[in-house]
């Protein structure tokens, strides 16, 4: 399979590398399911942008009358947490709170990634092997684990959580990234430019870079989903942003005691946690078919 | 020197090749873990001793736990001591970490090798269903693999204890065994929600290789070939999943370490005394000699596994023994 892709993308790839993306709107490229994702994410952005302003009650207001109130409630549509606290509320600041440990993180493992993986795959064979050789040995460590380590050595907070996620994911991208690399590094318009007297900065930036971008930054956007989930696992267990602070993992964390009292009110963050980490793998995928696929319609 | 010689040879390189490698890499997760417990800010002394404690008595602790060394040194006796199975002392608990971490490993494994099996048997399943000649059956099969491959394993633990264990009570909600019953029927049934939460992401990753294997080999001419010499459809579904398997094994073994890192929050929510609530309890207690150990051993079982699955390989596929390692 590989071999018959990658000879395809040989002759069709490099010719004119950034032109292909501007002849059809990549958004009516995406199959169905990533352009329903997509607008579903927008939505939900829009939603916990406009929360500050929206009719809700504040996310830190408890009142311990009103405990654990089941879904419907008069004033609090998705009932209450345990310290009477707005649910609806706790959930759109949460979400706000976990869509930016979603996404910053992997924006800035993206960008290193992207260095380590471009310059390993352009580098000789010692600084290669000495580059992805520390890839592989992050790689040795499940992710969570290695987040967990890294959430305690920083100390809780948003800051340090966001810092120990994008150490957690500069690996994968620098790995991707240097794969994409190697399949173009020795086409034949690279080692033209090379030959027309092109440096080492002017290739990366104009012959490498550009041509992979879009397949990294597909692959980052699937990412995010992942990362969500990291990241409300670490609030789950105590390790994310410190408490009053709303945070879909803590929040789940909280509802866990309603899970044989009232369920249906521990399932709420559930459902925005296994909403966020499913839209932004389906986004992520489509866009990665829909750049793939470029070449079969020419 | 005849032909199986030469393989033999190579095989001993490449397992050999990959051996230094896994060294080095323990080396490394090793000192990560060391450097990442020791960074954390606080006195361990003043943990252990409260704040009313004088100076001359944490010095004195500090001494006994070797605090006062260099850092290089005490780095040394750590994995030293770790070598020898000794993995320090918990204070919060009062033990030694080994007599601890012994009995949460094998629950651990217990959980993950069941976990494991059930990944096996829904990636056959999946990756044959995925590759039937029905459309609108493959189309379901890619929408649920989608799903469990990035469902996070604590929502799936939640809404299967919510689903099956609360609403309809068919598994008991915690733990590894009732009390007063060590039967393993007993045992099987505390496992099963749990290691389905941990086997659907594992599970459908595999079902995805194994559809890309058998996609491949369909667009060749060896399955019409084998089935015009007159195989039974059994012979070349063998076939068929024979060069599906190395792949797999891969796959497999990658997702061990998600899996242990599932178990963190999974064995958390169904209350199940392994290393991953180790983890989480000694996180939250602030333990981090107990921190230490737990996540030096996750960490080598992923390298091990790793290892392991890379040598299944060489064994099961001799293009791989050939090619660099």
């Amino acid at each position: 399979m590989t071999g018959a892709t990658a000879a395809r993308a040989a002759v069709i790839a490099p010719a004119t590398p950034s032109a292909r993306f501007r002849r059809r709107g990549l958004i009516t490229r995406l199959p169905l399911r990533s352009r329903i994702a997509l607008t579903l994410l927008v939505l939900l952005v829009a939603l916990v942008l406009a929360a500050p302003v929206l009719p809700i009650p504040s996310p830190f207001a408890g009142d311990l009358g009103t405990r654990l109130l089941p879904f419907l409630s008069e004033g609090h549509p998705l009932g209450t947490d345990s310290q009477g606290r707005d649910m609806l509320s706790r959930l759109l600041f949460g979400t706000r709170t976990s869509l930016i440990a979603g996404v910053m993180p992997i924006v800035i493992a993206t960008t290193l990634g992207l260095v380590i993986g471009t310059v390993a795959g352009l580098a000789g064979r010692v600084v290669n092997t000495l580059l992805m050789r520390g890839v592989d040995i992050m790689f040795a460590f499940p992710g969570v684990l290695l987040s967990l380590l890294l959430a305690i050595t920083l100390g809780v907070g948003l800051g340090t959580l966001i810092l120990a996620l994008s150490l957690v994911w500069i690996a994968p991208v620098a790995r991707i990234a240097e794969t994409e690399v190697s399949r173009i590094r020795d086409l034949d318009y690279v080692t033209a430019a090379r030959s027309s007297g092109a440096g080492y900065g002017a290739i990366l930036g104009r012959q490498i870079v550009p041509v992979i971008l879009p397949a990294v930054l597909a692959y980052a956007t699937s990412l995010v989903g992942a990362n969500v989930a990291i990241a409300g696992g670490l609030g789950f267990i105590g390790l994310g942003v410190p408490s009053p602070e709303p945070e879909l993992g803590s929040i789940l964390q909280e509802m866990q005691v309603a899970v044989f009292s009232n369920p249906s009110l521990a399932l709420a963050p559930v459902v925005v946690i296994l909403a966020l980490s499913m839209l932004f793998p389906l986004v992520g995928d489509g866009l990665r078919e829909a750049i793939s696929g470029r070449g079969q319609d020419s | 020197m005849d032909y199986k010689a030469i393989t033999r040879n190579r095989f001993v390189r490449f397992v050999s090749a990959r051996l230094v490698l896994t060294a080095l890499t323990a080396f490394f997760v090793a000192i990560v873990v060391f450097f990442a417990i020791r960074s954390i800010p606080g006195d361990p002394a003043l943990a252990v001793l409260g704040v009313d404690s004088t100076l001359e008595e944490r010095n004195a602790l500090r001494e006994t736990m070797g605090l006062d060394a260099p850092v290089a040194v005490q780095f040394a006796r750590w994995i030293g001591d770790a070598l020898h199975g000794q993995f320090g002392y918990s204070y919060t608990q009062g033990r030694p970490v080994v007599d601890i971490i012994g009995p949460a490993l094998g629950n651990t494994l217990l959980l993950g090798g069941a976990a494991s099996a059930l990944a096996i048997v829904l990636a056959l399943v999946m990756g044959n269903l995925a590759t039937t000649r029905w459309r609108p059956l493959r189309r379901v099969v890619d929408g649920v693999e989608a799903f469990f491959l990035s469902a996070p394993q604590y929502t799936v633990a939640l809404v299967l204890l919510i689903a099956f264990a609360v609403v309809l009570p068919i598994f008991p909600a915690g733990g590894l065994v009732t009390r007063g019953d060590g039967s393993p029927a007993d045992l099987a049934a505390h496992l099963v929600l749990p290691a389905i939460a941990l086997a659907l992401a594992p599970g459908a990753q595999m079902a995805r290789s194994l559809k890309t294997s058998i996609s491949t080999l369909q667009a060749t001419e060896l399955l019409p070939t084998l089935r015009a010499r007159g195989l039974s459809p059994w012979r070349l579904s063998v076939h068929a999943h024979h060069n599906a398997l190395p792949p797999m094994i891969t796959v497999l073994g990658i997702q061990v370490g998600s899996m242990l890192g599932g178990a963190l929050f999974v064995e958390n929510i169904f209350s199940i005394p392994g290393l991953g609530a180790l983890v989480v309890q000694s996180v939250t207690l602030r333990d981090y000699t107990l921190v230490q150990a737990v996540a030096l051993l996750i960490a080598l079982i992923f390298v091990v596994v790793l290892l392991a699955a890379d040598v299944l390989n060489a064994l099961l596929d001799p293009r791989i023994r050939v090619g660099r390692a």
